[in-house]
């Protein structure tokens, strides 16, 4: 420790202070305190829970609330495929730094852009449906953005497709840092593969397991207002709105910033929630290694 | 098959759909509106090129360019360098609330953007802070911030001590220890938070879009939402459009992927 | 340059442990005073209490005339070596040196020519534009030298700064920073916990025990005066023989045999009767000739060195086992505590000698010591103390 005075730590930290209120405190104590009110501008009377009550009794709200849980359903997804393919480049496929360049490379391409250029490709009479088409598997060229069932099904897919690139990567990561002599002794007691995998490799992974899971749900549940702004803007009707679109909706399109911020808070909840589970998770996982 | 083999086309095929839609974006780019509409797949020849000259005339490509790089190169400044005096006071000083302080820095990295918009927008429209490069240049640094204290404070407290206590002996002040030995040693770091917040902030969609409406002002992304909507039906030129947008990150990663995936991983791998 | 002067400092770490005590020492300007004890006895503390790096929590240090409490490290102008040598990995060997001047506003001329003066003293001439890890141990902790050297401080502080070189090297370095030292002349304050590095180096050596100061002296001082059973059996290599034995008459008795106490303090005689622990050390051991006093054992091995051998014998007499003899024990090898321990019980003490030339006995045989009477120490059993 440096020795200081003890006014000097106050100073080197000030900026950043100074920021983190700007951004996040005095912003997070206002959305709670708007959501009380009856907004018009920026004040209004006080009005309890009035805001919370309309919310819920807006069904593009719960339209927004399932589809944001549904798109959770993608973590399983990421998960699985990107230890898949890490373990794949593992391996040392023949190539394997290549496709490993390959792999990252969605997640290198913005956002909105990825958005754009998917719904050319997944249009009703874009890219993937001819391709299908010409293969004669004309039952699978389906209306994938115009359609309320597979419109979020195909955001789903495109976030997949983006986000799997750093999910790879991060997993082969930890898996170079690890010892080999742990594989190659499973490997001359016999093991095979599905069992080095099981035995070996999926232990020495689950720090960083826990650590995507709780990342990725919260890009699930709170990073994703690009994607859907530029694919589908929640379309058609509500089938795709999430609670990030839907607070931008009621907040700057609507006027609606009590409502907006209501949800906002509800959201702020929610990852709240999920950093606390991280949170206990390795707390007790660290304990388990002490003991 | 064997198992080598099997391995190979499972990552073929992830390699296909991997590069499909730059494969997309690039033909289709090259190609006449007529030709797409004929096959949007198909390989484009003869080649054309009228729709980049289309796509440049309509779209303010290097504007938005320049705006998104202001943003982002400003951001990272601010963002680095109040991460940095933070972390090196939390790291090696002993103050009251330097471990709450750390603790609420890190759990800010999960609050999403959406949850201040409204409040922010209405501060900063008070403050006229809206369609200004300050004003979003700290809102980007803000929302990055928690990240980067994070990042550099466990960077800072795995450099050995006897080197700070050396420059100490030797002469240097308290910041001159950070400038001349702290950060120089934490090179690793530093690069991680550029890339990790750079990306971030170029990419970003939200903020940009409601704190700079203005159309001098607009960023990349904001920049090629409103092109699409503008060429909507002509395909071609929109995708001639994307490309454009995404050259820069393209050769970023191109000559500096190694930066790019250490980058990425390197806070995470450890924790 | 300037003398160092602690008075009655202590240190309490934030965490409650205690690591000095009422420490009380004047450094002289220009002396090269060491500090040795075993590990965790506080000698890292003291000096970096001196450094500023760590906060004084009672009495005062002065360097020179000033009180150096609540002096920042910058302001202390003292230069320290650490153990690991602590070079900035991202300067060449040149900044490395150049840093401190830098720091205090030396123009670029005149700190480029200091450079290239230390380079030319220290032998680094052509090293100077490398990077700290293109050097081997030897030449780092050359450059670490240098860099504590060329701001001509007033205090050196160094840290075990040969612990980390190999055996010959370290043998090389210890005659070449003494040479520096007195080229130089600043005042140096040199942690280790090596005694032999104490003796040969030091002006004076501070023996340090839990924080305490046991004994500041010369190193002959040291050795012929030990104040008490601890830094008797701290220093000297190989170390003293530590033997129970019952004052009589004129003598003391020492299992079955009887030494004649001839230049014995007169306080000795106040222990008639009475048991007290006797040291004897090796370099007063001898085959025994005539009917010279003499300790009869047991050879366990002899070990040729030469000119002369190391006896290991074992004598049939109670060893001393005080806690400061089995913290010095421990400190050397923790095994020879439990080793020391049983010997006690079967009251049998393994026993040190040099014999001129080569032994030619077998293990197990008789052997019989010869001790110079007149080089005896006697310390109290329960304060420890040296009677005399
Ligand atoms: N930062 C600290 N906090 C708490 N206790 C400490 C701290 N540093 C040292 N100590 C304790 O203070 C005592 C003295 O430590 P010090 O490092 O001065 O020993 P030393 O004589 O240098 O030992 P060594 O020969 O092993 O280097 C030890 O008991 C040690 O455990
Ligand atoms: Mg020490």
């Amino acid at each position: 420790m440096l020795r200081t005075r003890v006014w000097v730590p106050y100073l080197y930290v000030a900026p950043a202070v100074a920021l983190l209120c700007l951004v996040f405190a005095y912003p997070v104590v206002r959305v709670v305190d708007f959501s009380t009110r009856l907004i018009r501008g920026a004040n209004g009377p006080y009005v309890g829970s009035l805001n919370y009550q309309l919310v819920w009794e807006d069904s593009t709200f719960h339209d927004a609330l399932k589809h944001s849980a549904l798109l959770l359903l993608a973590v399983p997804v990421l998960l699985v495929l990107s230890i898949f393919f890490a373990v794949l480049l593992y391996e040392r496929a023949r190539g394997w730094r290549i496709y490993r360049s390959v792999l990252f490379l969605p997640y290198i391409l913005a956002v909105p852009i990825v958005g754009i250029v998917a719904s050319y490709i997944f249009e009703l009479n874009g890219a993937l449906n001819s391709i299908l088409r010409a293969v004669h598997l004309n039952g699978l060229a389906l209306d994938w953005l115009g359609s309320e069932k597979l419109s979020l099904l195909t955001v789903g897919i495109v976030i997949v497709w983006r986000e799997l690139g750093f999910g790879i990567v991060l997993f082969l990561a930890r898996l170079l840092s690890m010892s080999e002599d742990q594989l190659e002794a499973a490997r001359i007691d016999g093991a095979n593969w599905w069992a080095r995998l099981r035995y070996v490799i999926l232990p020495e992974l689950r720090g960083t397991i826990e650590f995507y899971v709780v990342v990725a749900s919260i890009t699930m549940i709170a990073w994703v207002f690009a994607y859907v702004y530029t694919l589908t803007s929640g379309g058609p009707g509500t089938s795709s709105t999430v609670l990030e679109l839907y607070i931008y909706n009621q907040g700057l399109r609507n006027s609606l910033p009590g409502m907006a911020s209501a949800v906002a808070v509800v959201l702020l909840a929610v990852s709240i929630v999920s950093i606390s589970l991280l949170l206990v998770v390795r707390a007790r996982a660290r304990a388990e290694e002490l003991a | 098959m064997k198992a080598s083999t099997l391995r190979q086309v499972a990552l073929f095929a992830a390699a296909i759909v991997a590069l499909y839609p730059v494969w997309f974006m690039l033909s289709t780019a090259f190609k006449t509106q007529h030709q797409y509409l004929q096959n949007p797949y198909a390989f484009p020849w003869p080649l054309s090129l009228g729709n980049f000259s289309d796509a440049v005339h309509g779209g303010s490509f290097l504007r938005w360019f320049k705006n998104s790089a202001i943003l982002t190169i400003g951001a990272v400044i601010v963002s680095t360098a109040a991460a940095a005096l933070a972390a090196y006071a939390i790291a090696r000083m002993r103050f009251l609330g330097r471990n709450v302080l750390f603790a609420l820095s890190t759990a800010l990295m999960v609050v999403p953007p959406v949850v201040m918009l409204l409040p922010l927008f209405i501060l900063f429209t008070n403050l006229n802070l809206v369609s200004t490069y300050q004003g979003v240049v700290l809102i980007y640094a803000g929302l990055t911030l928690p990240f980067s204290i994070y990042m550099l404070t466990n960077f800072f407290r795995s450099i050995p001590h006897e080197l700070i206590e050396s420059a100490l002996t030797d002469g240097a002040r308290n910041f001159s220890v950070l400038w001349r030995i702290v950060l120089p040693l934490s090179a690793p770091a530093l690069v991680t938070l550029v890339v990790v917040n750079g990306l971030w902030v170029w990419n970003e969609l939200l903020i940009a879009l409601v704190f700079l409406p203005s159309d001098n002002l607009k960023t990349l992304m904001v920049g090629v939402t409103v092109f699409q909507s503008r060429y909507n039906l002509n395909v071609p030129v929109t995708m001639a459009g994307m490309l454009l947008a995404s050259v820069p990150m393209l050769l970023v990663y191109l000559f500096g992927q190694r930066f790019f995936i250490r980058g990425l991983t390197a806070g995470a791998v450890k924790g | 340059m300037a003398a160092v002067r602690f008075t009655g400092a202590g240190k309490v770490y934030p965490d409650g442990t205690r690591a000095l005590e009422r420490f009380e020492l004047e450094v002289a300007d220009g002396e090269f005073m060491v500090f040795v004890g075993p590990s965790g006895c506080g000698k890292t503390t003291a000096l970096r209490m001196v450094a500023g790096l760590e906060e004084i929590s009672e009495g005062e240090i002065r360097i020179g005339e000033r009180v150096v409490n609540d002096l920042e490290p910058q302001e202390r102008d003292v230069a320290m070596v650490f153990q690991n040598y602590a070079l900035y990995p991202h300067m060449s060997v040149r900044d490395n040196i150049a840093f401190g001047l830098k720091m205090r506003k030396v123009p670029r001329g005149e700190r480029d020519r200091a450079v290239d003066e230390i380079g030319r003293v220290l032998g680094l001439g052509e090293l100077l534009d490398r990077k700290p890890r293109q050097l081997s141990g030897g030449q780092r902790q050359r450059v670490a030298m240098g860099r504590a050297i060329v701001r001509n401080p007033a205090v050196f502080l160094m840290d075990e700064p040969l612990s980390n070189l190999d055996a010959r090297l370290r043998v090389q370095m210890r005659a070449e920073i003494s040479r520096i030292q007195h080229e130089v002349g600043a005042t140096t304050i040199y942690v280790t916990h090596d005694q032999v590095e104490a003796m040969t180096m030091g002006d004076r050596v501070a023996v340090l025990r839990k924080g305490r100061l046991q004994q500041v002296d010369d190193p002959q001082r040291l050795f012929d005066e030990p104040v008490n059973l601890f830094v008797a059996s701290f220093i000297g290599s190989p170390e003293m023989n530590l033997l129970e034995g019952t004052v009589e008459d004129g003598a003391v008795r020492l299992g079955g045999d009887v030494l004649p106490t001839p230049g014995a303090p007169a306080r000795l005689a106040e222990y008639a009767g009475r048991r007290v622990a006797v040291g004897i050390r090796p370099e007063y051991a001898h085959a025994a000739d005539g009917d010279a006093p003499r300790l009869r054992g047991r050879l366990l091995v002899a070990e040729p060195l030469g000119a002369e051998s190391l006896v290991h014998a074992e004598l049939d007499v109670p060893p001393v086992l005080s806690e400061e003899v089995l913290e010095v024990a421990r400190d050397a090898d923790a095994a020879a505590v439990t080793e020391l321990r049983s010997a006690a019980e079967e009251r049998r003490t393994p026993f040190l000698a040099r014999f001129a030339g080569t032994v030619r006995r077998g293990s197990g045989e008789p052997i019989e010591i010869g001790v110079d009477v007149s080089r005896l120490y006697f310390f109290d059993l329960e304060s420890g103390s040296a009677i005399r």
